[in-house]
């Protein structure tokens, strides 16, 4: 997972605390590993509760 | 230019160190190595200048040591001086052969001389065996303590405890009768952990994300004075779901998993539960009330109550049917209970929202980062999934193959009609994992496709929402809003709600969205390493 130092580079001139940072490293993280999932192990994301099984 | 040589006596300089804390307490301490330095200087007629301390080994890496690097920077501030750099015991210089002379080498090229009181350092052939004895000695020594020590903590774990340093969270050291320690239940937290793994497994927190949610609101972190609670803690915390269940296992050293003599916060069946969730991950799990006409019934609650607002085709009096969202409370509970919301109105109001969410550059390049960091931990997770199928393909073929044969073997008709449709279901089962996911050389394209599909979302969620399937617009969801969004009959959808990277998207507005959008997607792919 990036530093919070890292972030801070890429999001260039953005005044945020270092809670701020973290938080939205967290949404992207999460974001970007259930798009991955979906793509690379063929199903799909977990939205909520059931499953969907051979529907 | 000639160096000025200063034919003066040389200044002493004392190293210590130390690499635990046991050395620290014990006869080998700072204050014990550093007396004895000074005693041999003045036995010599000299007398320490400055003392430099390590309180870590640096695994095999003087410059690791921030004494080392103290004293190096001392050195160099000070070119023209001459100095001798004394230490207690030739184990204290380095752990190793290797990084005893790469030290003596550093040393020497700034014209230092050594000092040790138990040795004398001399450039003969024969000193120079006798040094290097000594250092593989040590070595030795070293390496064998070493391995001492990690058999004791094998056996240690083999025998069900727990034996690293390391804080477990939930739990606390509870020391034992003969010396040793074993884990015990640390209250609030071990309950708070009880809940957040139960909540996982049984789907009251579908994703880490909800777990992080809900440990942030409970004040997980609260004792270590931290407010925020990251994802990454979520994720050591599953990975610890084993040792919470009871167990132990480490996998490092061929511990494989077995009952703990520490006391479980969670029952074996939360943990088979939690598991199944981590590694079914690739399964299509969808709400069952989803329903292409009511794509936001899953998410939308209502603003008077919180309560998740449903969806339906409601009989007109004209005997049309018209589509409503509506909140299910009673009217005396929640101000806008049993109140019908038109589909159309409650639908384009988030598409309204949706639209004035425009990307930053920043944000794209963070998340473009966040990919690059990603692509090795996904690799790693792809190719354990592809051994696992590529098992399970391998024993589905010879249980088809026996079948098979049992069929064409057995002279009773019912016996072979069952080995035929058994092997029909194993066939089944191989057919649907041979086509599950795709093959190790498409791993870079889905990636690509993948980071393609992050970006667009990111860049335009409006299109994403108004193109995408039910499981995208879900995705979606989950960017822009901080959980589920929540609408107002009266005063649409709030602010309030939206995640924290989507906040930063509007703070910064839109200006050059366009050049971030093309700019990252069509350089992606010459991206992926």
């Amino acid at each position: 997972m990036l530093s919070i130092e890292e972030c801070k580079k890429h999001l260039k001139d953005v005044d945020l605390t270092d809670e701020k940072i973290g938080e939205i490293r967290d949404v992207l993280y999460s974001f970007a590993e259930d798009v991955l999932d979906k793509h690379l192990f063929s199903g799909s994301v977990s939205l909520n509760g059931h499953e969907k099984e051979d529907k | 230019m000639k160096k000025k040589i200063n034919e003066t006596k040389p200044i002493a300089l004392i190293y210590c160190r130390v690499s635990s804390d046991r050395q620290a307490k014990e006869g080998h301490g700072l204050d014990s190595q550093e007396h004895r330095c000074r005693q041999h200087l003045q036995n010599i007629g000299m007398q320490a200048d400055r003392v430099f301390r390590d309180e870590i080994s640096g695994k095999g890496e003087y410059l690791l040591r921030p004494g080392v690097v103290e004293l190096f920077k001392y050195l160099d501030k000070h070119p023209y001086r001459k100095f001798v750099v004394i230490f207690d015991d030739l184990s204290r210089f380095a752990r190793d052969v290797k990084e005893h002379f790469e030290f003596k080498s550093a040393l020497k090229n700034r014209g230092i001389d050594l000092i040790c009181p138990n040795f004398q350092f001399s450039d003969t052939p024969e000193g120079e065996l006798i040094e290097t004895l000594m250092a593989a000695q040590h070595q030795y020594h070293q390496r064998n303590n070493q391995r001492q020590v990690c058999q004791k903590m094998r056996a240690r774990l083999e025998l069900g405890y727990w034996t690293f340093n390391s804080e477990v969270p939930g739990y606390i050291r509870k020391n034992l009768p003969d010396g040793q320690w074993i884990l015990a239940k640390a209250e609030p937290k071990a309950s708070i952990i009880k809940e957040a793994l139960e909540g996982f497994a049984s789907h009251r927190f579908d994703t880490k994300t909800d777990v992080q949610a809900f440990l942030q609101r409970k004040d997980y972190l609260a004792e270590n004075k931290q407010k925020r609670v990251y994802l990454s803690r979520v994720d050591r915390l599953l990975e610890r779901a084993p040792m919470y269940a009871g167990l132990i296992e480490y996998p490092d050293w061929d511990v494989d998993r077995r009952p703990g003599k520490h006391e479980a916060i969670i029952s074996l069946k939360t943990l088979q539960q939690v598991e199944d969730k981590l590694q079914n991950k690739k399964r299509v799990r969808i709400r069952q009330d989803y329903n292409e006409d009511f794509p936001l019934r899953p998410y939308v609650a209502c603003a008077g109550c919180g309560k998740k607002l449903t969806a339906s085709w409601t009989r007109g009096r004209g005997g049309n049917y018209h589509p409503y969202y509506r909140c299910t409370n009673n009217s005396k509970i929640c101000k806008y209970g049993n109140k019908s919301i038109q589909k159309e109105k409650l639908e384009m109001d988030f598409c309204e929202l949706l639209q004035t969410l425009k990307p930053n550059e920043g944000l794209a390049n963070l998340t473009k980062a966040i990919l690059n960091d990603l692509y090795d931990k996904k690799h790693t997770e792809f190719k354990d999934s592809t051994k696992t199928r590529d098992r399970e393909v391998k024993r589905l073929e010879t249980e088809i193959e026996k079948m098979t044969q049992r069929a064409v073997n057995t002279k009773n008709e019912i016996m072979a009609e069952r080995y035929e449709t058994e092997a029909s279901k194993l066939i089944s089962q191989l057919k649907a994992l041979t086509t599950e996911q795709p093959e190790r050389d498409q791993f870079d394209v889905s990636f690509g496709t993948a980071c393609e599909e992050v970006m667009e979302i990111l860049n335009n969620p409006r299109n994403k929402w108004d193109s995408g399937s039910l499981d995208e617009k879900g995705l979606v969801i989950k960017l822009v809003f901080n959980g589920d969004p929540v609408y107002d009959k009266i005063h649409g959808f709030g602010t309030t709600d939206l995640s924290c990277a989507i906040r930063l998207f509007e703070s910064i507005g839109a200006t050059n969205s366009q050049d971030v959008e093309m700019g990252v997607i069509e350089t992606w792919r010459s991206q992926i390493r």
